[in-house]
């Protein structure tokens, strides 16, 4: 399972990138949110999210035993990262960052999805490879 | 901080924001008009951020560009929406004042901590929307960008800043300023928290905000964006038409917000918005999608060119926002163009009312400063004189009045007359005061004159505080005062913020003073006490000069100003 945005929903607003923010780090800052709205250009927007895939890359580059593949999503124990770096590269959905000195990504806590104002996003139950 | 940047030396200086600023100026236009008035002799261009921008406030991302306006030789200020505003607060700037002009073309790239001035000969030349697609392809998607087009670059003087593919500084010629400047384009990117004094209380604060913004307030905007008003102004004889010789259009149906649904494709906000006023719209006809059009856009390029094929105006909206010029200014010029031409005074027989084609052209031209465009580039006053037809143009210091029509709604011709940037809807939003009326009591001028400082007050909070104005339902001055309170941690009443915005908008009479601002500088247009409208349910209806001056001395009065000079003391 994993969280998916609905391009045609959502308008940009980067609601959930403050409330990931605050939640996750206690700051108002997008640039350590682990969603990130992006629009390429008029009318093309996306987002970048974990994926939570069943045979992720990044478990398979880490070195150092922080990620591990779990039950339903991808866990990071970031008492082990060293921010080598090498998941950042590895993840095909550019999903994982380095937040306050170590690598981060979505754990799937659903606040994005509560204060969404536009209902855009939503979890997905489905693996993205499959 | 405050980024200051010398464009002809290339030195870079950051500075702490002196210590009373916050509380005495807010932020965004407090910020601007406080930093123009220290510093008019230099000629800058000020970006200022909202006060609230960046928290997590709904609809606070406001940015105000400052300047002296090369349009109307006073004050230039302008707002854009987006995602500038508080990507400047993430890089920790509150404000950015550039002087100087530079030798080659350049852009400010900000990166956080590091500022640098870098060429722009790559991207000069370049629409606006490919600017930004340029150095979003460069720097990563999550830059934010504010760039000039072609017609900023050629110093059109009502060129415009454009930002996020269809945000517009547009008013006063903000662009033409950068274009002067020869900078291209802003790019920025922020890495920094923005801390407030009570984090965990606004947290837990915006479920409820977004559910006020969500509300019936701001139903109109967000099912049919700024145009869903226009049916109703067509209807109570307000909608600029022909030039501004009639007040309702009698092919309105096609223009309206409920035509445009037929266009549109998606909904767009601004950051931390929940309402999403922005629509993206596309025609077939001429293969473009687009933000917008908004209702100005559509009342100036539709009903007042006497255009009611939604297609034209999608287009010329979309040339005007990539050129990057002002959609209000261009249609009341091309308004103004073609009237002369029907009464013989230009010798051009494709000057008439509902021309689409020559619309797209002429916006072509003026952007290009070629043929009849070389002529209108330079603005209505000095176009209107070469052809003796200043009894013609509807203007105010300069600048072209919102699409509201004044003839029928007596405080909003005072706040045109008296506003300190030029005919204007957006400092005051007067037309909302008669409006607000169903009888008679819309065309006194009984207390109008009070009711117009009270809106222009509580418009400079919105402006100062970076939230926005579509949210008017949502915020009233306690509801600012209570939010406020909580960002700066410093209590602080609803009377004190009035008093603030009151003293700010002082600081812009000043800086009009310093300008050379005379009495008569405040004045209604002719066609505004002259011309007594021919259409129901306002016919016959004008303003007369004795009633303004009734008006324009009680508005003075409540202003506290002698003769209209402020007392101001920094």
């Amino acid at each position: 399972m994993h969280i998916e945005v609905d391009p045609n929903k959502c308008v940009y607003c980067k609601t959930c990138e403050m409330v990931c923010s605050y939640v996750k780090t206690k700051e108002f800052k997008p640039s350590s949110s682990l969603i990130r709205i992006f629009r390429e250009d008029v009318s093309n927007l996306g987002a970048h999210v974990c994926k939570q895939c069943k045979e992720a890359e990044c478990v398979k580059a880490c070195r150092y035993g922080a990620l591990k593949q779990g039950e339903k999503i991808v866990m990071l124990d970031r008492k082990k990262c060293v921010n080598c770096g090498r998941c950042y590269v590895a993840c095909p959905y550019h999903a994982i960052w380095e937040v306050n000195g170590k690598a981060m990504k979505c754990d799937v806590c659903l606040a994005c999805i509560k204060y969404c104002p536009r209902f855009a996003i939503k979890v997905d139950s489905n693996d993205p490879k499959s | 901080m405050i980024l200051r940047v010398d464009l002809v030396s290339g030195k870079i200086e950051k500075g702490e924001l002196p210590k009373d600023y916050r509380e005495k100026y807010l932020g965004g236009n407090g910020y601007g008009v406080v930093e123009l008035y220290k510093h008019l002799k230099e000629d800058p261009l000020i970006f200022a951020a909202g006060g609230m921008d960046g928290t997590i406030i709904p609809t606070a991302n406001i940015t105000g560009v400052f300047g002296i306006s090369p349009l109307t030789g006073f004050l230039g200020e302008s707002y854009f929406k987006g995602h500038f505003g508080t990507e400047m607060m993430f890089a920790g700037y509150e404000i950015i004042f550039i002087k100087g002009e530079s030798k080659r073309p350049v852009f400010l790239h900000i990166d956080g901590d590091n500022v640098s001035i870098e060429d722009a000969r790559e991207v000069w030349g370049k629409d606006a929307w490919k600017t930004e697609d340029h150095f979003k392809y460069r720097f990563g998607e999550r830059v934010e960008v504010a760039s000039i087009g072609i017609a900023g670059e050629n110093k059109v003087k009502f060129a415009c800043i454009t930002h996020g593919y269809g945000r517009q500084a547009g008013r006063t010629g903000m662009g033409c300023l950068m274009g002067q400047k020869k900078l291209k384009a802003i790019v920025i990117r922020g890495n920094k928290p923005v801390k407030t004094a009570n984090d965990e209380r606004l947290f837990g604060k915006i479920l409820e905000l977004d559910k006020l913004a969500e509300g019936e307030g701001t139903e109109k905007y967000r099912v049919y964006g700024t145009p869903g008003g226009l049916k109703h102004l067509n209807e109570s004889g307000a909608l600029p038409t022909r030039n501004w010789q009639q007040a309702s259009f009698e092919k309105a149906e096609n223009i309206t917000g409920e035509e445009m649904k037929h266009y549109w494709k998606h909904d767009i906000s601004c950051f931390s918005c929940p309402i999403a006023c922005g629509k993206l719209t596309s025609s077939r006809k001429y293969r473009v999608k687009e933000e917008g059009p908004e209702y100005e856009t559509i009342y100036a390029l539709g009903s007042n060119c006497g255009i009611d094929d939604f297609n034209t105006i999608i287009e010329a909206n979309e040339l005007c926002d990539t050129f990057g010029i002002d959609t209000i200014t261009t249609g009341n010029l091309i308004a103004l163009a073609f009237e002369l031409g029907e009464k013989g005074i230009i010798k051009d027989k494709e000057l008439v009312f509902g021309n689409g084609d020559k619309e797209l052209g002429l916006i072509k031209q003026i952007a290009s400063r070629t043929g009849l465009g070389a002529e209108m580039a330079d603005g209505i006053v000095p176009f209107a004189k070469k052809y003796k037809a200043l009894k013609y143009a509807m203007q105010v210091k300069g600048m072209e009045p919102g699409g509201f029509h004044p003839n029928s709604l007596p405080a909003y011709a005072l706040s045109i007359a008296i506003d300190v940037r030029g005919a204007d809807h957006q400092r005051a939003g007067a037309y909302g005061i008669d409006l607000a009326f169903c009888d008679e009591q819309r065309f006194s001028i009984k207390g109008k004159a009070r009711q117009v400082k009270e809106s222009e007050d509580y418009y400079t909070l919105f402006d100062s505080l970076g939230l926005c104005k579509f949210a008017r339902k949502v915020y009233n001055v306690d509801l600012m005062a209570e939010l406020w309170s909580l960002v700066t941690g410093k209590k602080v009443s609803a009377k004190e913020l009035k008093e603030k915005a009151a003293k700010i908008y002082d600081i812009e009479k000043a800086i009009n003073i310093k300008l050379g601002w005379k009495e008569s500088d405040d004045s209604l247009p002719e066609r505004v006490t002259s011309m007594p409208l021919p259409d129901d349910p306002v016919k016959g209806r004008y303003i007369k000069q004795k009633d303004f001056e009734i008006m324009k001395k009680e508005y003075y009065a409540a202003r506290g100003w002698a003769k209209g000079v402020p007392k101001v003391k920094l």
